[in-house]
């Protein structure tokens, strides 16, 4: 194989994985879209799965239960995206906005 | 050597994506970005040597998630003006975000048990984890918890994407919210009753403002 990178070593992956999950962090913190917010949570997913991924390849006999765990992460996500957007349409179709700072009225007002 | 190199670019990649994702400006850029740093984290998946993962993870995150990313984008933001808000740099949360980093990387570099694991194993065979996968012992009640997870999911994103007709009903018989004012909310309500149209004209005001 051209490229492997089972020497890259545990450290090396667990701290990408937490640049990664830092920026989006940032951005669900930040971002006034409630796409976007839903984008970088998205991203956040992605640096744990990988993170579970690193830790199944790089310990010993812990493979077949990190795979596991990452494959269920992927369901767990794509059902968390399902919702969110589809929630996301719902609101918007109500206020006519996806800006999550307009978003404050907790009951509707009659 | 190699491998570290290849590491690097990659890891280089999925973090500019990231970062793009984060700070674009237009969100539909924002979404592409996305795709990028998940086609990126599939790779890498890929070269960390769960290659049955990597496929399963371009499928779901760069297929399905992108594409309904960027449908909802299209569906919610109508004009650029919409789509394009102003990124400022939100100093508070950058620090908050650098000290988790922090946080993380010295709990990763300061436990000298990780330090050890520098090789990777040899690949199970995929057959041997689909066994485990529909194996009695094995994590067969958890397939099927997500099963069920992933079956609500898609239930509850059809009852909340109704079509508008739906929800007015629905408004209608619990008289409960406010209509839409939009021109394209407008169009959608022609038949609609005229008492409706009343109320919208009468709130369009305050969501102009």
């Amino acid at each position: 194989m051209l490229a492997n990178f089972s020497n890259v070593g545990l450290v090396t992956v667990l701290l990408f994985t937490a640049a990664l999950f830092s920026i989006g962090l940032y951005g669900a913190m930040t971002r006034k879209a409630a796409v976007s917010v839903l984008m970088s949570l998205e991203i956040m997913i992605l640096a744990i799965s990988l993170n579970m991924i690193a830790l199944a390849q790089f310990i010993p006999g812990a493979q077949m239960h990190g795979w596991h765990f990452a494959l269920f992460l992927m369901v767990i996500g794509a059902a968390e995206v399902a919702i969110g957007l589809s929630l996301i349409v719902a609101i918007y179709r109500r206020v006519k906005t996806s800006n999550v700072e307009k978003l404050q009225v907790l009951r509707d007002e009659e | 050597m190699l491998s570290m190199i290849a590491f690097g670019v990659l890891a280089l990649i999925i973090l500019t994506a990231a970062i793009k994702c984060v700070s674009s400006r237009n969100v539909i850029h924002g979404a592409y970005w996305l795709l990028l740093c998940a086609v990126g984290t599939a790779g890498m998946t890929w070269f960390l040597g769960a290659e049955y993962l990597a496929i399963a993870q371009l499928l779901i995150y760069a297929g399905a998630v992108g594409i309904l990313t960027i449908f909802t984008v299209m569906v919610t933001h109508r004009s650029l003006a919409q789509a394009s808000r102003e990124v400022k740099l939100s100093w508070s949360v950058l620090v908050l975000a650098l000290g988790f980093f922090g946080l993380i990387a010295y709990g990763v570099i300061a436990t000298p048990q990780l330090a050890q694991f520098t090789t990777a194993a040899e690949p199970i065979p995929f057959a041997e984890f689909g066994m485990t996968l529909f194996n009695l012992d094995g994590y067969t009640f958890a397939l099927e918890a997500a099963a069920l997870v992933l079956l609500v999911a898609i239930i509850a994103a059809v009852w909340w994407t109704k079509s508008d007709k739906a929800i007015k009903d629905v408004e209608r018989s619990t008289s409960i919210g406010d209509a839409g004012d939009s021109p394209q909310a407008k169009q959608n309500e022609t038949e609609a009753s005229a008492d409706e149209k009343d109320e919208d004209d009468a709130e369009e005001g305050d969501h102009a403002s």
